[in-house]
């Protein structure tokens, strides 16, 4: 059988709608991956099989009866635990919200259902997307499919390891801090934070209330256009037919004061992206920028005392029901005082205006996805995102979107990302830069496969160990 | 004894009164590492927004 897991959404669901592959086919073959590999990253947590095939029979008798089918026709989706499937388990990995099933789809959700998609699961994810990686869950932490004993980034920890692995063409995931673009880049694939009120957040737990953002992760920029595009309710455009020549893109003039931080590996990767553009014809511009620490500590202010606002209450309440560094992560903003929390609110439309001014005059402003390859999952430190400036937070505080794509591999062999944020509804004009450097040197900016995750048919369970117990009354067709 | 040494029992006494009695030594020590980060964070704020404050938000704040 053709392999299904490296190909274009584009060119699948136009496989799916004009009936050269069944629904049901694309379903069971990815529902077979996913038996194969998923115990070994731990990618989804609730499984939904039954559902899935069910969605994928009743698109192909409509597409048989004649009838049509979107943008995201037969495509196999992962969505995060905090986003509400109908009929599905919805607890954001939490045992504090066991037994807890979505009775409506999150709008999203539904906007890529109504187009075609099947959600073949829900995916792992921190702790109500904050606290992890943890081992104290109903769920063991994700695994990232290059080196399964490394970090793969968080808290969409299941939607960068399901695509990156090959268990589904694209996820639905959150970015409060980073969530969306940090395993994007340690995976090695893509991952789009939207602008702010750019996509409903309707259905999806909150964490942050003003720092949140939901948005796709998929293998290729193409492929997060098209799911971009339908959780924004519109039909997808064209592929980007452009190229790097003649764009401007901005770097911080002096690495934005992170370069004594970046691990070298990373700096190479960051640097192979300059290269690449100048020599494509690109203008590199640098920018004078507020330095990343104004943005970092403000927007850490304010998240922490959101989140504490949010969730220390029902910590207090049910203390046991929750992992131990959720626990710390949620209470430790309750000491953040009025004042601190207004000051970091004021700054935020002054240090918005201040971004937009120096970025404006550019196509994109490029910086590093994350600032070290992925470290061993089992070392992260529970409050690494506030002891030093990141620039993920950024594009959360001032809400720009921003695009994290592969940029080559470390010494390890492990992913190096890159990101690239522009000023407010620029959302397709990052996505075609970084469709760009994917065609400029597919070597580095395109995804890879993980070498242990190929053919699923002719590896029984290369972890050694039997198909997933939660799987095992289901067979696919 | 330096600044460190000085503050790092105030935040655990901090801690213990923040959490429940459920919380282990461990989760006590780890909650006082976050709040001395997150005391330096709201510093390193209180520092930006001194700076901004002349020419951006100075009227707002007075």
């Amino acid at each position: 059988m053709t392999v299904l897991e490296t190909l274009p959404i584009r060119k699948l669901a136009a496989m799916v709608r004009s009936r050269k592959i069944s629904a049901v086919e694309v379903t069971s073959y990815f529902l077979n991956r996913i038996m194969a590999f998923d115990d070994a990253i731990c990618g989804f947590n609730v499984p939904a099989p039954e559902t899935a095939m069910e969605a994928a029979r009743d698109l192909d008798k409509q597409l048989a009866a004649g009838g049509e089918a979107g943008a995201l026709a037969g495509i196999p989706l992962s969505i995060k635990d905090i986003a509400d499937v109908a009929g599905l388990p919805s607890a954001g990995a939490s045992a504090s919200r066991a037994g807890r099933m979505a009775s409506t789809d999150a709008t999203v959700v539904a906007r890529m259902k109504i187009a075609g998609g099947i959600a073949l699961g829900k995916a792992n994810c921190h702790e109500l997307a904050f606290g992890g990686p943890s081992f104290d869950l109903p769920y063991p932490p994700a695994r990232n499919p290059w080196n399964r004993d490394r970090f793969p980034g968080g808290s969409s920890s299941g939607s960068g390891v399901t695509v990156a692995a090959g268990l589904c063409l694209g996820s639905l995931a959150t970015d409060t801090a980073g969530s969306i673009r940090l395993p994007a880049t340690m995976c090695g694939v893509f991952g789009l934070k939207p602008g702010r009120d750019t996509l409903p957040l309707d259905g999806i737990a909150i964490l942050a209330a003003t720092m949140d953002h939901v948005g796709p992760v998929a293998r290729t920029a193409d492929d997060t256009r098209i799911l971009f595009d339908v959780m924004a309710g519109r039909s997808p455009g064209p592929p980007c037919s452009g190229s790097l020549h003649g764009l401007r893109i901005g770097v911080p003039s002096d690495d934005w004061g992170v370069g004594p931080l970046m691990h070298p590996d990373v700096q190479t990767g960051l640097e192979g992206a300059i290269d690449v553009a100048r020599s494509e014809g690109a203008e590199i511009v640098p920018l004078e920028l507020p330095s990343l620490d104004d943005f970092h500590a403000p927007a850490t202010i304010l998240m922490m005392a959101e989140i504490a606002a949010e969730h220390a209450a029902s910590v207090r309440a049910a203390w046991d029901k929750f992992g131990a560094i959720f626990r710390a992560r949620a209470l430790v903003g309750e000491g953040i005082t009025a004042e601190d929390y207004r000051l970091a609110e004021r700054l935020r439309p002054v240090l918005t205006r201040r971004l937009f001014d120096a970025i404006s005059s550019v196509d994109c402003l490029l910086v590093a996805g994350a600032l070290a390859p992925p470290g061993p999952l089992a070392s992260v430190d529970s409050f690494y995102f506030m002891k030093e400036p990141i620039p993920n937070i950024v594009a959360n505080y001032t809400g720009f979107p921003a695009l994290a794509f592969p940029a080559g591999v470390s010494s390890e062999g492990m992913p190096i990302g890159v990101q690239i944020m522009g000023v407010p509804g620029s959302e397709h004009r990052l996505l075609d830069i970084a469709e760009n450097y994917e065609r400029a040197d597919p070597s580095r900016f395109a995804a890879g496969t993980p070498p242990d995750f190929g053919n699923a048919a002719s590896l029984a369970f290369p972890t050694g160990s039997a198909p997933m117990e939660r799987w095992n009354h289901v067979k696919p067709e | 004894m330096n600044d460190g040494d000085k503050i790092e029992p105030q935040l655990r006494a901090v801690s213990k009164v923040r959490l429940p009695d459920g919380a282990s030594e461990i989760e006590i020590a780890e909650f006082a590492r976050g709040l001395a980060i997150l005391d330096d964070v709201a510093l390193r704020a209180r520092r930006v927004a001194e700076r901004q404050i002349q020419d951006e938000i100075g009227h707002d704040c007075a």
